[in-house]
């Protein structure tokens, strides 16, 4: 049987009293590829939020690999190997992309060692990253900086990867040539990969599984080939 | 003439505390606030009581200050943890208002709108001191544990928070507790800014702790250079000592003194903004200050 990497279950959540996730279950397995759409405030982001500690849930629990993390914070997921790619990017505009990429190994721990080896891990998924490593990262592209976000990511060897909307402000070339080698860890490493997405086609093209979300509850879950257009325009 | 001297030293060197305890939110930690000046009068408050109640000992008094101010901070690091930008702004100078009212009401502490007068000079080991002395080591303790902060694990992630609050958080770093941290700090520091105030003047009253003040301070930061170690003190000492070095230029009359102070300094920042927008102190080349 796969083992289970995110198993969240009865997960509610909002802002102010008002609640954004209502009741939500959701299974990621290992080496899955999980894709999550639905429309803009369906409550995705905010999913994303809660599985990574950033938001406490009013309700419900998770566990990661079937451990409930004593302290579920961005800190101790990151520790049991979930890292997240924030969405808008989230690189330091004044930092270099090596500064960031000391910043983020410096973070989680790592030692001055085994530094290296973890950026040519980095490099060698992601190789384009060479030919602006020394520049700020408030004078990339936004294809650039999403590398780097990616990249930092990688950097920690996440087991499961949350990847928010990586697509926004890319060509779907660009998208393209950015998640091939992201998905493709699954296989050569055995990452798991939620996926938040609104570039539908090529986020179908690399995902094992898709949950459509409406209004902070899942309203369809299946495999990507279940969704044609026409009930892609009945779901959305 | 020395009287004088060491009277605006002494001032400059309170308010050079008050714009480093800023910088220290705005500068590092990207925290806007417009209330600086509450917590510049929790500390004045609380160290003239404690001299009028208890002994006028200026470490007592900074301790109570640091305390009070540094404890209150809570009021400012809970709105700050829920907004950010433009709504901190607006949200901090709430605060500002309502305490100016609560300065003004709260007579038994405050002493209401005509303060707390006859505060006994400070003294040490039954030694009469002067404030100005106590004002730079308290300054330069504030500076040099400014500076080894932010060089430490704490203030690199304050420098990720401003930078990129989401990144910041996908690095796993505890955005809450940094940011309550780095309110206290700066809050417990103006604290002690505020007793020192107290005890120079001898009197304090709502009038030195309202939104202008926090607004000076604020413009203090910014000309001499958000995010950089020395560029508050340069803010300070221009902003406090160039109006003062106006009324001895011989050609100006008594009587005007003030306009053409007022001509000079609103002159002097719209210049400033254009042509070094990073402060005097701040880097250019990065188009952000640094230290």
């Amino acid at each position: 049987m796969t083992p289970i990497a995110i198993e969240a279950l009865g997960l509610s959540a909002g802002y102010g009293g008002r609640e954004v996730l209502q009741d939500v279950s959701l299974t990621l397995r290992a080496g899955e590829i999980l894709c999550m759409i639905g429309h803009n405030g369906a409550g995705k982001s905010t999913l994303l939020r809660v599985l990574f500690g950033l938001h406490r849930p009013s309700a419900g629990n998770v566990r990661i690999f079937g451990d409930t993390l004593p302290g579920f914070t961005p800190a101790a997921l990151g520790a049991a190997g979930v890292a997240l790619v924030p969405e808008g990017r989230g690189v330091f505009p004044d930092l270099t992309v090596e500064e960031i990429f000391g910043l983020a190994l410096w973070s989680a721990g790592v030692p001055k060692s085994g530094q290296r080896e973890r950026i040519d891990e980095v490099l060698e998924v992601l190789p384009r990253i060479k030919e602006f490593r020394t520049r700020r990262a408030g004078t990339l592209s936004g294809g650039q900086q999403q590398m780097v976000s990616i990249g930092r990511a990688l950097l920690t060897r996440p087991k499961v990867l949350l990847l928010d909307e990586p697509s926004i402000g890319l060509a779907p070339k660009l998208f393209q040539d950015l998640i091939r080698p992201i998905a493709a860890l699954r296989e050569s490493r055995g990452m798991s990969i939620l996926l938040v997405e609104q570039n539908v086609r090529e986020a179908f093209a690399v995902s094992d599984r898709v949950l459509v979300m409406r209004s902070g509850k899942f309203i369809f879950e299946g495999a990507p080939a279940e969704l044609d257009h026409a009930r892609l325009m009945e779901l959305f | 003439m020395i009287a004088y001297a060491a009277n605006l030293a002494t001032i400059v060197a309170i308010f050079a505390i008050l714009a480093a305890t800023l910088n220290f939110i705005v500068g590092y930690a990207g925290i806007f606030s417009v209330a600086h000046a509450v917590f510049f009068g929790l500390g004045a408050y609380a160290g003239a009581q404690v001299a009028l109640l208890l002994i006028p000992d200026p470490l007592l008094a900074c301790l109570a200050g640091a305390v009070v101010a540094g404890g209150l901070s809570l009021c400012l690091a809970l709105p700050a943890l829920r907004v950010r930008g433009e709504y901190f702004v607006a949200a901090s100078m709430g605060l500002q208002m309502m305490a100016v009212t609560l300065f003004s009401e709260a007579k038994p502490l405050t002493g209401g709108i005509g303060g707390l007068v006859n505060i006994p000079r400070p003294t040490l080991f039954g030694v009469e001191v002067s404030v100005l002395p106590l004002a730079l080591v308290a300054l330069a303790l504030i500076l040099l544990a400014t500076a080894l902060l932010q060089r430490g694990a704490f203030g690199r992630t304050l420098q990720a928070l401003r930078d990129a609050e989401s990144a910041a958080e996908a690095l796993g770093k505890n955005v809450a507790a940094a940011k309550t941290l780095a309110m206290a700090f700066a809050c417990a520091g103006a604290g002690i800014g505020g007793a020192l105030f107290a005890l120079h003047l001898s009197f304090v009253n709502v009038e030195s702790f309202t939104m202008d003040q926090s607004v000076l301070v604020m413009a203090m930061v910014i000309i001499g250079g958000t995010g950089t170690l020395w560029g508050p003190l340069v803010g300070a000492i221009i902003l406090l000592s160039l109006p003062s070095g106006l009324a001895f230029i011989p050609f100006i009359p008594p009587t005007e003194v003030g306009a053409v102070q007022q001509i000079v300094y609103g002159l002097a920042m719209t210049l400033l903004m254009i042509f070094r927008p990073a402060g005097l102190v701040g880097d250019l080349s990065k188009g952000r200050a640094t230290a």
